[in-house]
């Protein structure tokens, strides 16, 4: 790809062809519309589009060539420097000490011709939080994480080491005839902490409720089909059949619910079927995908929290899931990609988080509230409520089988107060050490743990109702992005005035050096 | 509780009460014109009774709201106000009805800013804006020195931190 090992490189070019894969794909209604609904339509304004639209399109194409050519980067030993634009230059620096996380996603495309693509986050906002290796081959890929790694190791071990970093080869100094040891060795440290079984995705499958999106699919195909068979009239022929026969119907029902499971389950293989979460040292690393692939690899350091979400039906089935909430943001596809597999047994989950993240240990005994934040949660006006109770009273709505306006004020206001008294008996909280961790929510609940040098601001707030009672909230603001707020109401004051000492308790000799800007 | 926690010392200016009654009445006016003018509408072109009725429910209350805004908030906001920055953390502590207050690490400081709009300029006052990798936080209201050296002495300490990164 031209260059030496220390010059500026490019892409590789199939990088290109992912660009128009990707545009035909974002402008796939336009074409659908312009040159398919409206081919043959003389109208001025759908001719205008069009030109303007093929007049756009031959732009992009032949800019592609010369932005390619244009875009290259160079590793240095402490950041990337990439230079683009094809008349107006553009060059960028990301220190590599600002790097939270690195993202790898690799869709059929790319698969297909072994590239992958990498994407380092750092925590800035906007547009320029990141920088996207479109095109990579895996070797140079593996090259960039390897300059990274070496940067980050040096950096370790420059500042007195931890017990952490040591096993960290010394070979990685930044020597170039060390990368490929590097990749190769990093399998053999890594340990992987979880694949699932068949017997998982099967679960995951039927938890996601997967099956259900055969529906549309099949309305899809049906309505599309239509158009060139007469299948409305042959459906008549085929339920009039069906009703004749109560076997016959039994049977299509059978084979259609058959059908869908083992849709649902295709469904959820192709997202984790060749799932893992594996972790050496330093690092998290998700991946996940069988045709297009996705991975995540995050520094244990930079993990900001960790939440734990159990929805209703996970509840009762006594599973739920856990997510690292990290400082980058993720791009399509890649939103969940900071989950530990959403179907797991709780216990399973929680013993993962603390292979993964030893410092962080889930407590399960946690301080209740106290009875006077009952009586705090029932008194707070439930405007919701009340704002509903008008609007019924106003409509009244008439129909069978409706009660009336008031019986359904009524349940409203029942059922907020039931909503509260749930929160009230699930809500725990525990500060302990240099963890806090908090625990919401009466039917859909979930557990947040952080550290202290992880808060970037708290906050202790009491209205003149939590004082009556003697119970205040208490808040934690952590980096992520958006950035995260958690907060926990009517907690006793005393825990309220802890919880501020442990917060401002700290002194800066206790937070650590963190690798970031 | 909140009295368990040592509470910072810094208060802001006594002009902050002519400011924002100043502003807040600025703002109610405005609002009750374009009611009266909905109103006046409303009834001269016969509109939907019911439409009439909310527009007299919700002129009542910003009636009531002005009074409360202009009359008493802002005495009471300016006696809550207190802030305070030390090596650490800048701490933020404000609200009538509901006390908060915030906690910044001065290592999480990551700009200060003064500003100044009209009202707070005929009364040489200026509002400190500092901002962290989260949020953005502002102490309304300080007289010019003590703006000037609040934000000289803030930046000063969140940039020491930063070389020692």
């Amino acid at each position: 790809m031209g260059g030496t090992e220390t010059g500026a490189r490019r892409m590789h070019p199939a990088g290109m062809l992912l660009s128009v894969l990707s545009y035909i794909k974002n402008t796939f209604f336009i074409i659908l519309f312009l040159f398919v609904f409206r081919a043959g339509s003389e109208a001025v304004w759908v001719i205008v589009l069009k030109i303007a639209f093929l007049a756009l399109t031959a732009v992009s194409l032949v800019t592609l060539v010369p932005a390619w050519w244009r875009k290259t980067y160079r590793i240095e030993d402490d950041s990337v420097k990439v230079d683009s634009g094809i008349f107006v230059r553009k060059h960028r620096s990301i220190p590599f000490r600002r790097v939270q996380n690195v993202n790898r996603q690799v869709p059929a495309a790319l698969k297909l011709l072994g590239l992958t693509s990498l994407t380092l986050e750092t925590g800035a906002g906007g547009e320029e939080s990141s920088i996207k290796f479109d095109a990579v081959t895996k070797t140079e890929a593996a090259r960039i994480e390897a300059a990274l790694d070496g940067y980050r190791s040096r950096r370790a071990n420059a500042e007195e080491t931890k017990p952490d970093d040591v096993q960290i080869p010394a070979n990685v100094d930044g020597e170039t005839t060390a990368f490929q040891d590097m990749v190769s060795s990093i399998p053999e440290k890594r340990i992987i902490h979880f694949t699932p079984s068949t017997k998982d995705i099967v679960k995951a499958s039927f938890l996601s409720f997967s099956f259900i999106a055969l529906i549309p699919v099949v309305a899809t195909v049906y309505k599309n089909a239509d158009d060139f068979f007469d299948l409305d009239g042959r459906a008549k022929g085929i339920f009039s059949a069906l009703s004749g026969s109560s076997l016959l119907l039994v049977a299509v029902i059978a084979a259609f619910v058959l059908f869908a499971m083992v849709f649902g389950m295709v469904r959820t293989w192709l997202k984790y079927g060749k799932y893992e979460i594996s972790s050496d040292d330093d690092r998290i690393y998700i991946r996940r995908g069988v045709f297009s692939e996705q991975a995540l690899s995050v520094r244990k350091k930079n993990v900001q929290a960790v939440e734990i979400v159990e929805t209703p039906l996970k509840r009762v089935l006594g599973m739920a899931e856990a997510k690292l909430i990290t400082v980058g943001s993720f791009g399509e596809g890649l939103e969940d990609i900071n989950s530990l597999y959403p179907y797991l047994p709780r216990k399973r989950a929680l013993e993962i988080i603390s292979e993964l993240l030893p410092d962080i240990e889930v407590e399960e005994e946690m301080d209740r509230l106290p009875k006077a934040a009952l009586a705090v949660k029932m008194m707070r006006v439930p405007w919701l409520a009340l704002a509903g109770s008008i609007a019924l009273f106003i409509w009244k709505p008439e129909f069978r089988f409706v009660p009336d306006w008031w019986v359904l004020a009524a349940v409203l206001f029942a059922g907020t107060w039931l909503l509260r008294l749930f929160d009230y008996r699930n809500t725990r909280y525990l500060i302990s050490g240099p963890l806090v961790q908090f625990r919401k929510g009466g039917i859909w609940r979930t557990t947040f743990i952080t550290k202290r040098e992880k808060v970037i601001e708290a906050e202790v707030s009491q209205s003149r109702l939590q004082k009556v009672f003697g119970v205040a909230s208490i808040k934690t603001v952590n980096r992520a992005k958006p950035v995260h707020h958690q907060d926990l109401d009517d907690v006793p004051a005393a825990s309220a005035a802890e919880f501020n000492r442990w917060y401002t308790g700290r002194t800066p000799e206790l937070i650590p050096v963190e690798l970031e800007g | 509780m909140l009295d368990a926690i040592q509470s910072p010392e810094g208060r802001i200016s006594e002009k902050a009460v002519k400011v924002w009654r100043l502003a807040n009445l600025i703002t109610e006016t405005i609002i009750l014109l374009v009611i009266a003018a909905l109103l006046a509408a409303g009834t001269f072109y016969d509109w939907w009774h019911w439409l009439v009725v909310t527009f007299w429910v919700i002129g009542g209350i910003s009636v009531a709201s002005a009074v409360y805004s202009i009359l008493i908030e802002p005495a009471l906001k300016q006696r809550y106000w207190r802030y305070g920055a030390d090596e650490e953390f800048v701490k933020l502590r404000s609200g009538i009805w509901e006390v908060s207050e915030q906690t910044i690490p001065m290592t999480k400081v990551q700009v200060v800013n003064l500003k100044q709009g009209p009202l707070l300029r005929r009364y040489g006052l200026y509002s400190l804006e500092i901002e962290t990798m989260g949020s953005s936080h502002s102490i309304p209201a300080l007289p010019e020195d003590e703006a000037r050296e609040l934000r000289n002495r803030i930046a000063h300490l969140a940039k020491i931190r930063e070389e020692e990164d």
